[in-house]
C-alpha cells in the first residue's frame, strides 16, 4: 500500500532532474521485487510505472511475462494495465505472445463488453501472425456482437488479421461487406476505413464493389465516412474510366454545398484522379477543371495557411495532365514563393516545377536565383539548387533552347556556398558536355576556368558540402575533350598547381588520369608542330608534380599516379632517342562515349557458353572465341571506367589495343542500339591525330572571375529576343524542324538554336529492349499489402475457412489421415465434371502452395519450440479436414457464373449511366436514377443480411437469374429497373425453404459419406456433421448424382418432420424443400439441410420422398429414408488436453460402459478412423495401439472413450459419459459398425 | 493509417507516446527527438503540415500537429488520412482531454499518462480512427472509469487516504496551462 505508485515515481522523477537515470535505475529495482510478489495489485502497480518508464526510452520487454500476468487478471483495471503496457511494448516477435493466446481469446469472449474492448484494442497493437491466425474465427464472432462498440473494434481490428494472416481475407469478407451496411454508423465507417485501407494497395480488387460505396456516398451525411469513400474513388478511378465518369456528377454537386472544407479538398482531389483517369470524351470536362482551380484558387489565397499548403499540393496534382489550367496561375504560386512558410514554399516550387515551357524558363529560373541568394538556411538552398536543375533537365532539357545559358547557370550554381549538391551540378556539367555536341566547346571553355579557379570554389567552406565534386565533373571534361582547349598546357599547369591533394581520394584519381589525356593531346600537338621546347616542359612540369599523387594515401590516386609516371618517363625517352610517340600515345585514349541507357547493365544477357559455375581455371577449349569474350568484358564494365580502367586491368600492347578496336567496331556495326558517331563527330574529337582546329574563346563579360561565365548575359540576349519575339519564333522554328535530324551533323551551325540534345536510349546489350520492364510490382517484399493482392470475387474454394480451435493431436497420426482424405477428395473430383477440372487445378496449387509455406513455417518454428510445432501441425490437420465439408457447399453453376458475374454487375452498373446524356435539363432524372441502380446492385446484399448465411447456391442461382433479367432490362428503358428488383424478390421468396449454411464458421471432422437412395436415374448420397456451440444444428449435406444422360429438373424434398427431429427451414409453413437447379446428365450438385433434435441421447430416423422430373415429363419418386445414429450429434471439437483431463478426473462422467471385439479384422488405424470420423469423435491422445478420443453432443453431454488394440485382433472400447442412454446408444453404433468392416 | 502520435511539451519532453508500427525503444526517442526538432522551429502561424522526417515514414507520410499553450500534438499519417480530418482529429482528442480533466493542463497528462492513454484508445485504434463523436467518446470513458471505482470499491479507501496524505506534500497544485480559445479557423471545419 505504501510502494510507490505512478504518481509517485512522476513526482520522484521530476524532483531529481539532475539524478534522474540514477533515481530511474533505483526505481527499476524496486520494480523488479514488486514484480517478484504474488499479490496482483502490487504487480498491477509495477507494470504501470514500468509503461511510464518505456515511454522516457527504457527498455521493459524482459518484463514480458509479467505483463502478461497482469492482462490475465479477472480485474478489468488491472488488465487494462496489462494490456496498455502490452500494446506499448510487444510487436511481432516478442515471444511470450505465444503464451496469450487462450487469454485473449477468453477476453474476447468476456460477457464484459470492455474486457473484450480492452482486448481488442491490445491486440490491434500487437497481433502477429499466430494471433491472427487462432484469433481470427473469435474476432469473426464478435462481428455479430449485439454491441456496436465491438463490432466497430472487431471490423477494425479484422485489418490488422489481414495483414498478418491473408488467408483470413477471403474467408471473411462477405462478413466484413455486410458491415457496409450496419445499422450503427460507427460500425459502417469502420467497415469503410478497413476496406479503404485494403484497397488503396490493391483497388482493382474491390473495383466489384463500386456501387455499394457510391450508393453510401450519395446517402450517407457522416463526412469522415464520406473522406474515405471519396478517397477510395480515387483510388479505382484509374481503373475504370466509366466509375469517373459516374462520379462527376455528385462530386460536383458535394463541392458546391459542403461547407466542411476537408470534405471540399478531397472532393477536388478525387475530381481531378477521375479527370486524369478520362482525359477526354467528357462534355463538361473543361467545366471540371474550371471548377476544381478555381475552389483551388480560393483555397491558396486563404490567409488559412494549412488550406494554402493542401491548394498547391492539389494544383501539382492537375498540373501534370492539364497543365495550361494551372499555368494561368502563375502569378500565384510565385507569389507563394515568398511566403514565410517553408511548406509552402516547397509546394510552389513543386508547381513551378511543371509550369515552365520553353519562353519562360530562363525567366523562372533566373527568379530562383535572385530567390537563391536571398534564402536562409542551406537545407532550403539546397532544395531550390536541385529544383533550378530539375526544371532545367526534365524530359532531357525539353524547354532549354540556350545551353550555353544553362551551362553558365551551373557554373553560377557552384558559387553557391555549402551545397549538398555539387555532385548533381557535376552530373548536369558532365550530361551536357556530352550530349550536346554543339555546346561541348564552350563548357570545356568554362571548365578550363574552372580548374584555373579551383581555389575559388573549393574555398573554406568546402569541406561541410560537396561543392568539389564540380572539379571532378571539370577535370573529366577537360581531359576527354582536351582538342577543344584554348590553351591545353595553362590548363595542364592549373591542374597540377594548388591543392589537389587536399580534395578527395577519387576526384584527385580523375585529375591524375586526365592530366594523362591531356598530356597526351599536348604530345601529340607538339610532334606534329615539332615543338620539342613544349615537350620537354610538360614531361617535366609532370614528372615534377606526379610524385606528390604517387605517395597519396588514397590507393586508387597512387596506383594511377604510378602507371602515369611509368608512362611519362617511356615517352621522355623515347623523345631523347628522337622517337615520335604521340600517335601510339592518343590510341591510348581513343573511341567515343556514348550515354548508356539506364538499365543496360541490368540487361545484359548472359553470354553463351558463360558458365558461372564452371570453374575459373579451367577455361574452355575454343580459342577463336577470344576477341568476343575481350569485348564482352567490357560491356559488363561502365562506359567511363573503361576508359580509366583499361590501362591497370590488363596492359594491351599496340597490337591488341588495334585489335580491340576493330572487334569493337564490328560489333557496333552489327549492333542497332549502338549510336552511330557521323564522320563529322569522329573528325572532331575522337581522332586525336588529326589536327583539330582550336579557337580560343574570349568573353569580355566582366565576372567575378575573370572569363568565367554568367548567366546575366543571356538575360540580356533574352530582354533582346523578347523585343524581336517575331523574327525569333521564326529562326526557332527553323532549328526545331532540324532537331529530329542527328545531332552531330548539324555542328556546322552550331549556333545557340542548333544545340540538340543526343536524346537516343542510349546503349542497350543486343536484343535487349528498354520497355521489358521485369519489376511491376514495385513494392517492397516484405509489404504486407503485396499478399493481400487477392481477388475476393471468385467464389471460396474449399479451403478457404478460418482455422478453428482444435486440441492438441498427435502429429503422425493425423497427417497420415489427413493425406488419405486428400487423395479421396481428389478422386472424388476428378470424377466430377469436366468443366470443373480446371478450376480444381487452380485451387490445387493454391491449396499445396499453401501446404508448403505451413510446412516451412512449421519447420522453421519447430526449432523454437515443440509447442508450436504441434500446434502448426493441429492446424494443418483442421485445415485438409475441413475441406470435404467445405467442398459441399460448391456448386457447378455457382463457379460457372460467379467469375464473371462480379464484373457484369459492376458493367451493368456503369452502363447505365452511359445510356443517358448527361443533358442540365434531365439532372434530376438521372440522379434518381443514381440512387436507383445501386439499390438494384445491392440488393443481394440485403437480401444476404436477410437469410444471415451468405454463400450458397441458392442465393447464386438467384442472382444468376437476376442477372439474366438485368440484361435484359439494360436495353430497354431504365423504368424497368424497379420491377427487376420486385421480380428478383419474389424470384428469391419463391426458393426459400432451402436452408443454407455457412462453411466458414464450422469445421467438422471427415464425415462419412452415406448411400441415402438410389434408382435408375439419381443417385442420392448424404453425410452428417454436428454442428456444435450456437446453433445446436447437425448438418445435413445432400449429394444429388443424376445417373441417367436426361437432364432432371424439379427436384423435391418432402421429409415430414418426426416428434424430436425437425429440419430448420426459413419459411415453417413450407413442408417440401424444392431444390432450383436442374441436373442435366451425369451432374451432380449438392446442398445443405440443417436438423434439430429434441433428444440427442438416441438415435433418430425420418421418412420420406424425393420427387423429381426428367427431360421427358416422366415424374418419379424416391422413397428417403435419412438415419442419424447417436454419433450425428456428436462433435469433436473444443477438448484440448487439460480439459480432457480435467473432465476425467472431475467426475462429472457418471455413466460407464464398454464392448469388446475378440477377434477385429481392422488394423488399429483402420479402427480408429471409423471412430473418429465415423463415430465423430476426435483423437486426443494416441500412443501407440491405444487412443483416447472425445466427443460432445449438440446438448453438451460429454463422451469419453479409450479404444484399446491388442495385437491378437482383440479390441476393446470403454467409455464414460454424462449420458447413459446416449453412450450406450453410440457404443452400440460404433461395434455394429466395426463388426460389419 | 495513422503511424504515430507523439505529444512532447515545448522543451521536447515527451508526454505520451503512440507508436501503431514496432520501433525500438532508442528508435523511438530519435524519432521523438527528430519530430520535436522538426516541429518546434516552426511559427505557430504557419501551415500545420510538415512532410515526415526521415526516421519515420517516407514519401507516403506526413507529420500532422497542433500546437497547444505548451504541448505540441503530432500524428504521422500515411496519405490514405485526410490532412483535414486529421487536424480535426487532434482537437477532438484534445477537447475530450479537456472534458475529462476538466481544463486540461500539461501537468494532468505528465501524471496521467494511462488515463490520456485510456481516451486515445477510444478514438484510434491500431492506427485507425475508431470514433469521432466526442459524446459516444466520453460515454465510454466514464463507463470504464465507473467500472473502476467498482472494482476499486472499498479496498481502495486506505490506499485513497494514502496518496491524499502524499499529495499534501505537493509544493503547489498548480494548474497553470489553460488551453487557448479554439481558433475560429477550425470550426468550420467540424463535422
Amino acid at each position: 500500500m505504501f510502494d510507490k505508485n505512478l504518481t509517485d515515481l512522476v513526482r520522484g522523477i521530476r524532483n531529481n532532474k539532475e539524478t534522474e537515470s540514477k533515481y530511474i535505475s533505483q526505481c527499476m529495482e524496486e520494480i523488479k521485487t514488486e514484480l517478484r510478489q504474488d499479490n496482483l495489485a502490487v504487480k498491477a502497480n509495477a507494470v504501470a510505472k514500468l509503461t511510464y518508464l518505456q515511454m522516457l526510452g527504457y527498455d521493459i520487454s524482459w518484463a514480458g511475462f509479467n505483463i502478461i500476468e497482469v492482462m490475465s487478471s479477472p480485474k478489468f483495471t488491472y488488465k487494462r494495465i496489462g494490456y496498455l503496457s502490452a500494446s506499448q511494448c510487444f510487436h511481432q516477435d516478442t515471444e511470450v505472445l505465444m503464451l496469450t493466446t487462450n487469454m485473449i481469446r477468453k477476453d474476447l469472449n468476456s460477457h464484459n463488453m470492455y474486457d473484450s474492448g480492452t482486448a481488442l484494442t491490445g491486440l490491434a497493437c500487437f497481433i502477429n501472425g499466430d494471433l491472427a491466425r487462432d484469433l481470427a474465427n473469435d474476432v469473426m464472432t464478435l462481428l455479430a456482437s449485439t454491441k456496436p462498440y465491438l463490432r466497430k473494434k472487431a471490423v477494425l481490428l479484422l485489418y490488422k488479421v489481414f495483414l498478418k494472416f491473408p488467408e483470413a481475407l477471403r474467408p471473411a469478407f462477405p462478413r466484413l461487406k455486410e458491415k457496409l451496411e450496419d445499422p450503427d454508423p460507427g460500425v459502417q465507417s469502420a467497415a469503410v476505413n478497413v476496406i479503404c485501407e485494403l484497397a488503396r494497395k490493391n483497388p482493382k480488387n474491390y473495383l466489384s464493389l463500386a456501387p455499394v460505396f457510391f450508393k453510401l456516398m450519395t446517402s450517407s451525411t457522416n463526412n469522415w465516412m464520406l473522406i474515405k469513400i471519396i478517397k477510395l474513388f480515387g483510388a479505382l478511378t484509374p481503373l475504370e474510366p466509366r466509375l469517373g465518369k459516374k462520379l462527376i456528377e455528385p462530386l460536383t454537386n458535394l463541392i458546391h454545398s459542403t461547407s466542411a472544407m476537408s470534405l471540399l479538398y478531397e472532393c477536388i482531389n478525387t475530381v481531378i484522379a477521375v479527370l486524369i483517369s478520362i482525359s477526354s470524351g467528357m462534355p463538361n470536362h473543361n467545366a471540371s477543371i474550371q471548377l476544381c482551380v478555381q475552389k483551388l484558387r480560393i483555397l491558396i489565397e486563404d490567409s488559412d495557411q494549412n488550406l494554402k499548403y493542401l491548394g498547391l499540393l492539389a494544383m501539382s496534382k492537375i498540373l501534370k495532365t492539364h497543365p495550361k489550367s494551372v499555368q494561368a496561375h502563375k502569378d500565384l504560386v510565385l507569389q507563394c514563393l515568398d511566403d514565410k512558410d517553408e511548406s509552402i514554399r516547397l509546394r510552389a516550387l513543386d508547381l513551378l516545377y511543371g509550369m515552365v515551357t520553353k519562353k519562360t524558363v530562363m525567366e523562372i529560373v533566373r527568379r530562383l536565383m535572385n530567390h537563391m541568394d536571398r534564402a536562409e538556411g542551406t537545407m532550403y538552398r539546397d532544395e531550390l539548387l536541385q529544383k533550378i536543375i530539375l526544371i532545367c533537365s526534365q524530359n532531357n532539357f525539353q524547354y532549354i533552347t540556350n545551353f550555353e545559358w544553362y551551362i553558365s547557370v551551373l557554373v553560377e550554381l557552384c558559387r553557391m556556398e555549402g551545397t549538398q549538391h555539387g555532385g548533381l551540378i557535376a552530373n548536369q556539367l558532365m550530361d551536357v558536355a556530352i550530349r550536346v555536341v554543339a555546346v561541348r566547346e564552350f563548357t570545356v571553355g568554362q571548365m578550363a576556368l574552372l580548374l584555373d579557379n579551383a581555389h575559388v570554389i573549393v574555398g573554406p567552406a568546402a569541406a561541410r558540402s560537396s561543392i568539389a565534386e564540380v572539379l571532378y565533373a571539370a577535370s573529366w571534361i577537360c581531359g576527354e575533350f582536351a582538342q577543344l582547349l584554348a590553351n591545353p598546357k595553362a590548363t595542364l599547369e592549373s591542374m597540377v598547381r594548388g591543392k589537389v591533394v587536399s580534395l578527395p581520394g577519387h576526384i584527385q584519381a580523375t585529375y591524375v588520369h586526365n592530366m594523362l589525356k591531356l598530356y597526351t593531346h599536348i604530345i601529340a600537338t607538339a610532334e606534329e608542330e615539332d615543338d620539342a621546347e613544349m615537350i620537354q616542359e610538360v614531361t617535366n612540369l609532370l614528372l615534377e608534380r606526379l610524385p606528390v599523387f604517387v605517395s597519396s594515401g588514397d590507393l586508387e590516386v597512387q596506383e594511377r599516379a604510378s602507371c602515369i609516371v611509368q608512362i611519362v618517363t617511356y615517352v621522355q625517352k623515347c623523345h631523347q632517342h628522337g622517337d615520335k610517340i604521340g600517335p601510339e600515345l592518343s590510341a591510348l585514349m581513343a573511341g567515343e562515349l556514348n550515354p548508356v541507357a539506364p538499365k543496360a547493365q541490368k540487361k545484359v544477357p548472359l553470354p553463351e557458353g558463360l558458365d558461372l559455375d564452371a570453374w575459373i581455371n579451367d577455361p574452355p577449349s575454343e580459342s577463336e572465341d577470344d576477341e568476343d569474350e575481350a569485348y564482352k568484358k567490357e560491356i559488363f564494365v561502365k562506359h567511363e571506367s573503361t576508359s580509366k580502367h583499361k590501362k591497370e586491368k590488363y596492359e594491351p600492347t599496340e597490337e591488341e589495343l588495334q585489335k580491340l578496336r576493330e572487334a569493337r567496331k564490328a560489333e557496333q556495326a552489327s549492333n542497332p542500339y549502338y549510336v552511330k558517331n557521323s564522320a563529322a563527330s569522329v573528325q572532331g574529337f575522337t581522332r586525336v591525330d588529326q589536327e583539330v582546329a582550336v579557337e580560343p574563346i574570349y568573353l569580355n563579360v566582366p565576372l567575378k572571375i575573370p572569363g568565367m561565365t554568367s548567366m546575366d548575359k543571356y538575360q540580356m540576349v533574352d530582354g533582346w529576343q523578347e523585343s524581336n519575339k517575331k523574327r525569333h519564333k521564326k529562326h526557332k522554328k527553323r532549328s526545331k524542324r532540324k532537331g529530329p535530324s542527328h545531332s552531330s551533323s548539324d555542328e556546322e551551325d552550331a549556333g545557340p538554336q542548333a544545340q540538340v540534345v543526343n536524346t537516343d536510349v542510349g546503349e542497350m546489350p543486343e536484343g535487349a529492349h528498354l520497355s521489358d520492364d521485369n519489376d511491376a510490382d514495385d513494392r517492397p517484399d516484405d509489404d504486407p499489402h503485396r499478399a493481400l493482392d487477392i481477388n475476393l470475387d471468385e467464389p471460396l474454394a474449399p479451403n478457404e475457412v478460418l482455422p478453428t480451435r482444435s486440441h492438441y493431436e498427435v502429429k503422425s497420426q493425423r497427417r497420415s489421415r489427413s493425406d488419405d482424405k486428400e487423395n479421396i477428395l481428389t478422386n472424388e473430383v476428378s470424377h466430377k465434371k469436366k468443366s470443373r477440372s480446371k478450376k480444381d487445378k487452380k485451387e490445387k496449387i493454391k491449396k499445396s502452395k499453401k501446404e508448403e509455406r505451413k510446412v516451412k513455417k512449421s519447420s522453421r518454428k519447430g526449432q523454437d519450440n515443440l509447442i508450436l510445432d504441434l500446434e502448426e501441425t493441429v492446424e494443418d490437420a483442421s485445415r485438409t479436414d475441413d475441406i470435404p465439408t467445405a467442398a459441399n457447399h460448391i456448386n457447378g453453376i455457382s463457379e460457372e457464373n460467379s467469375k464473371e458475374k462480379p464484373t457484369d454487375d459492376l458493367d451493368f452498373w456503369l452502363s447505365k449511366s452511359d445510356s443517358v446524356p448527361p443533358a442540365t435539363d434531365e439532372v434530376d432524372e438521372v440522379r434518381a436514377e443514381d440512387t436507383e441502380s445501386p439499390m438494384a446492385a445491392a440488393t443481394p446484399g440485403n437480401e444476404e443480411r436477410k437469410s444471415k448465411n451468405s454463400k450458397s447456391k441458392k442465393e447464386k442461382k438467384n442472382k444468376k437469374n437476376k442477372e439474366k433479367s438485368e440484361k435484359k432490362s439494360k436495353k430497354k428503358v431504365k423504368d424497368e429497373v424497379e420491377e427487376t428488383v420486385s421480380r428478383n424478390r419474389e424470384e428469391y421468396e419463391e426458393t426459400n425453404g432451402t436452408v443454407m449454411q455457412e462453411s466458414e464458421s464450422q469445421a467438422m471432422s471427415q464425415p462419412v459419406v452415406r448411400l441415402l437412395a438410389q434408382d435408375s436415374v439419381l443417385k442420392l448420397m448424404y453425410s452428417t456433421a454436428a454442428m456444435d456451440g450456437v446453433m445446436s444444428e447437425v448438418l445435413v449435406s445432400f449429394k444429388f448424382i443424376n445417373q441417367s444422360s436426361k437432364s432432371i429438373s424439379k427436384l423435391e424434398l418432402n421429409l415430414p418432420d418426426s416428434s424430436s427431429l425437425k429440419m430448420v427451414r426459413i419459411d415453417p409453413q413450407l413442408e417440401v424443400v424444392s431444390f432450383p437447379w436442374e441436373l442435366s446428365g451425369g451432374e451432380a450438385q449438392e446442398a445443405n439441410l440443417s436438423f434439430t433434435a429434441a433428444d440427442d441421447t438416441i438415435p433418430h430416423k425420418l421418412r420420406g420422398f424425393l420427387s423429381y422430373t426428367q427431360e421427358d415429363g416422366v415424374n418419379s419418386d424416391l422413397p428417403v429414408r435419412l438415419e442419424f445414429p447417436v454419433t450425428a450429434f456428436l462433435s469433436g471439437k473444443t477438448a484440448s488436453r487439460t480439459t480432457f483431463t480435467d473432465l476425467l478426473s472431475s467426475g462429472q462422467l457418471s455413466a460407464r460402459s464398454s464392448f469388446t471385439l475378440p477377434n477385429s479384422q481392422l488394423s488399429f488405424s483402420e479402427v480408429l478412423e471409423e471412430v473418429s470420423c465415423g463415430g465423430s469423435m476426435e483423437v486426443v491422445e494416441c500412443v501407440d495401439q491405444t487412443a483416447s478420443l472425445y466427443g460432445r453432443s449438440l446438448h453438451g453431454h460429454h463422451v469419453c472413450l479409450l479404444v484399446k488394440y491388442q495385437e491378437s485382433g482383440r479390441l476393446t472400447i470403454d467409455g464414460k459419459c454424462t449420458e447413459g442412454t446416449l453412450l450406450s446408444n453410440a457404443l452400440d453404433h460404433l461395434k455394429t459398425s466395426l463388426m460389419q468392416k | 493509417m495513422i503511424k504515430a502520435i507523439l505529444v512532447f511539451n515545448n522543451h521536447g519532453k515527451p508526454r505520451l507516446t503512440k507508436f501503431y508500427q514496432y520501433f525500438n525503444e532508442e528508435m523511438q526517442q530519435q524519432i521523438i527527438k527528430e519530430t520535436f526538432q522538426l516541429v518546434s522551429k516552426r511559427d505557430d502561424n504557419v501551415c500545420n503540415f510538415l512532410e515526415g522526417g526521415s526516421l519515420i515514414g517516407g514519401a507516403d507520410y506526413k507529420l500532422i500537429y497542433r500546437h497547444y499553450a505548451t504541448l505540441y500534438f503530432v500524428f504521422c499519417v500515411d496519405s490514405s488520412e485526410s490532412e483535414l480530418g486529421i487536424l480535426d482529429l487532434i482537437q477532438v482528442f484534445v477537447e475530450t482531454l479537456d472534458k475529462c480533466f476538466e481544463n486540461v493542463c500539461e501537468l494532468d497528462l505528465i501524471f496521467h499518462v494511462d488515463k490520456v492513454h485510456y481516451i486515445l484508445n477510444e478514438l484510434v485504434m491500431g492506427g485507425m480512427v475508431l470514433e469521432t463523436n466526442m459524446t459516444e467518446i466520453i460515454t465510454r470513458i466514464d463507463d470504464q472509469n465507473k467500472l473502476e471505482k467498482q472494482e476499486a470499491g472499498l479496498a481502495a479507501a486506505p490506499a485513497r487516504a494514502v496518496s491524499a496524505v502524499k499529495n499534501m506534500n505537493l509544493p503547489q497544485q498548480i494548474k497553470d496551462i489553460k488551453l487557448p480559445d479554439l481558433p475560429a479557423a477550425i470550426k468550420d471545419l467540424k463535422f
